[in-house]
């Protein structure tokens, strides 16, 4: 399961690195609570369910008067929450389409806008990473749906999570120095709206 | 019988002050069942028995007491060399976990592994008022760890921020000196690696459908503005040696497994100055009125800031001995300075001598950085004016945004050029360096004579012209070619009333600059310098910028 981690974390990044659609104000919360039913014939599994009060008291103890802290504290103490759900099966065969059809269903609602897409011939593996972006160009949430015939996983972050902010961390937690969110501010429009 | 009221007394009073400190955890941690079924549960059905920890009562007792880290009690049962790899799997085990922590406590982690040996580890959480309890429960194949956990995250931040227990100081900060400390010394980051991959890669079966339109990552001069203002504090960098930034951006995450996709886009940016004929500032111009070469070859300019975009400066004052005697005037030009500049500009005010100072951070808030332009007055000593600078460029790598500037008031003299004392820099790494940055430098060049001293100037003295002012004229000629290669301006200030006039022309100059910034077409990163060229395309116009940078 460690790299699928490790993997889930650089799509995240990735995620951030590209931009989206603006997206209409809806719940980024994603219901995933169905793979549940999965767990007992998988040989690993994860679930990780984070909320805002927790990440609130995580906050705590970052420092807000040093200024890379300060960012992340920022950051985590408006997120809403944090939720990862995977399994990984030792046979292909063990959990059926519907089960990440469910998943995709809920991230192409209006709102979602897929912004990667990563398909592999080679081991059948999808990864697909999704935003939901405000009129106000903050990202409500972000959807990480990964797929092969033996695995799914999902991460689901529920924000705002303001791209400023994030420009914040750059040179620090892996984020390159010179990397930069602009999804148009403030004044940004939405998309076919004028 | 007095002796036995007495200690009847001390036993009551005794009883009753550990009754009150230790009762409300207490209370509430036995409130909850959990950890108690858990164990029992992984003692029946596994048929287990717990490791006899020596003094774990009398520890937690004491942890009741002292709570040191914001501790308020804990449950500890580790369970070593017995078989835990039975049938029953992590869902049955979390079922266990699910009853025994009842509705008040969530889940927070669940993570099973049956591959290798089984491995499940379950975190549940509660909040109880200000407190939070945790409990973690680890399953592995010959051992088991059940804990509980009751804590107050204010008192455990504050435990981080100031490590104490029973008023005893256990040292500094567990999280780093607090002290507003910014060590500027920062190395340069490594060459880019020639093997690594130019532009978005894939593994060789796979399809990566990135959205071009907005995936591109922006550039560092369309940074967000960093709207903060730190009130400035006294940060005391010490020079240190460390190296140039590069010429290019370069956004490259750190991806580690093989066959990972790779988004790496090369920037170079760069802040152009426009004129007319007359050499008159040109501010109307907008990105397709740039034409922008690297060594002769067009290309495409992806992004563009006005010349009103704030700008990020460093405010870098020679303190050394010969400026002593003018530290009013300087204090008060300072200030004008600040005032001249636009409210949206960032400043970090930075004395040297020696020794490079940083005075305050970047910051908007003027009346903290008039106030901070008062310290300037106790300064004396020397003048590593190239180590400054170099640690002022140090400083500004820091920033991301693209538009930044050096505004140095000096008499110019390195002390390398006046004695024998050396630098950690020489002057041609500090050109060379300067050169490659997106960094636009504005020299003020203040002799900082008054009237009196420009008789005596004359007839000799150091420097003095009828004594041979080569050193000055080499510090002059430095100054240029600093200005010139990173298409600023050196300004002049003979006498202390003309420092106004420099500064303000300085304030008004930074914004006659636009920022741009392009992907190089052919990425070869061969060591080579790329020569830079921008033109206009209005008639008789001049653009003037850095003139490339080294290919690493």
């Amino acid at each position: 399961m460690k790299p699928i981690m490790l993997r889930l974390i650089s799509i995240a990044l990735l995620a951030a690195v590209c931009g989206a659609a603006p997206a209409h104000a809806q719940n980024a919360r994603l219901q995933i609570d169905h793979l549940d039913r999965l767990f007992p014939k998988a040989v690993e599994t994860v679930d990780i369910r984070v909320d805002g009060a927790l990440l609130l008291m995580a906050s705590k103890f970052l420092r807000s008067d040093k200024a890379d802290e300060a960012a992340v504290k920022e950051i985590v103490q408006a997120l809403k929450g944090v939720y990862v759900k995977g399994v990984e099966f030792d046979k292909e065969g063990e959990f059926t389409e519907s089960d990440v059809e469910a998943v995709r269903q809920q991230l192409s609602a209006p709102g979602w806008e897929r912004i990667v897409g990563v398909r592999s011939k080679r081991d059948g593996e999808n990864v697909e990473v999704f935003l939901m972006i405000n009129n106000d160009a903050v990202i409500e949430g972000i959807g990480v749906l990964i797929s092969d015939p033996k695995q799914v996983m999902v991460v689901n972050v529920v924000g705002p999570l303001d791209p400023d902010k994030i420009n914040n961390l750059r040179g620090q937690f892996g984020i390159p120095k010179d990397f930069a969110l602009d999804f148009g501010g403030a004044k940004r429009t939405r998309r076919g709206a004028n | 019988m007095t002796r036995l009221t007495r200690l009847v007394r001390r036993a009551a009073l005794f009883t009753m002050m550990i009754a009150l400190l230790v009762s409300p955890s207490f209370f509430a941690m036995a409130k909850g069942k959990g950890f108690k079924d858990v164990v029992k549960h992984i003692e029946t059905n596994y048929g287990a028995k717990k490791v006899r920890i020596p003094f774990l009562g009398l520890a937690n007792f004491a942890v009741k007491l002292i709570r040191p880290a914001g501790v308020k009690g804990f449950k500890l049962a580790v369970f070593e060399d017995q078989n835990f790899s039975a049938s029953e799997g992590a869902a049955s085990f979390d079922a266990v976990m699910r009853e025994a922590y009842d509705k008040e406590w969530r889940p927070m982690v669940q993570v099973s592994s049956k591959r290798n040996g089984a491995s499940h580890t379950f975190i549940y959480v509660r909040s109880s008022g200000k407190d939070v309890q945790f409990a973690l429960a680890v399953l592995e194949d010959r051992e088991a760890v059940v804990l509980e956990v009751k804590f107050n995250p204010d008192a455990a931040a504050r435990f981080l921020e100031n490590p104490k227990i029973m008023g005893i100081s256990l040292g500094k900060s567990i999280r780093g000196n607090n002290a507003a400390v910014a060590s500027n010394a920062r190395s340069r980051p490594a060459a880019p690696n020639p093997s690594s991959a130019d532009s978005s890669q894939a593994g060789p079966s796979q399809a990566a459908d990135v959205k071009t339109d907005d995936a591109k990552p922006a550039p560092a001069l369309d940074a967000a503005s960093n709207g903060g203002n730190n009130p400035p504090a006294l940060i005391d960098a010490k020079a240190e040696d460390s190296s140039a930034a590069p010429a290019i951006t370069e956004v490259k995450p750190n991806l580690p497994w093989p066959g990972a996709i790779r988004i790496e886009t090369r920037l170079v940016n760069l802040n152009v100055k426009a004129m007319d004929k007359a050499g008159r500032p040109l501010t109307d111009l907008k990105m397709e009125d740039f034409v922008v070469t690297e060594d002769g070859v067009k290309q495409d300019v992806s992004h563009f800031k006005p010349v009103n975009a704030p700008v990020n400066v460093i405010m870098l004052l020679d303190l050394s001995g010969s400026t002593k005697s003018k530290r009013k005037a300087m204090a008060d030009a300072a200030r004008k300075f600040i005032d001249a500049l636009p409210a949206q500009d960032k400043i970090a005010l930075v004395a040297f001598t020696r020794r490079y100072r940083a005075l305050s951070d970047f910051t908007t808030d003027k009346e903290s950085l008039k106030k901070v332009v008062e310290q300037i007055k106790g300064f004396d000593g020397g003048t590593a004016f190239y180590d400054s600078m170099w640690q002022a460029l140090d400083q500004l790598d820091q920033i991301p945004d693209a538009r930044k500037a050096i505004v140095v008031l000096t008499d110019g003299e390195d002390e390398s050029l006046i004695g024998d004392k050396e630098t950690v820099r020489t002057f041609d790494e500090l050109l060379d360096r300067a050169s490659e940055e997106d960094v636009t430098i504005y020299p003020i060049y203040f002799s900082g004579q008054n009237h009196y001293d420009k008789v005596g100037l004359l007839f000799g003295g150091r420097g003095g012209l009828m004594s041979g002012g080569e050193n000055r004229k080499i510090a002059r000629k430095q100054l240029d070619s600093l200005a010139e290669q990173t298409g600023g301006e050196v300004f002049s200030a003979q006498l202390e009333e003309e420092l106004d006039g420099a500064y303000k022309r300085v304030a008004g100059e930074l914004h006659t600059l636009y920022s741009l910034a392009y992907s190089p077409d052919k990425p070869k990163r061969n060591g080579e310098f790329r020569k830079i060229g921008v033109k206009l395309n209005r008639e008789g116009a001049v653009a003037k910028t850095r003139r490339g940078y080294y290919d690493r």
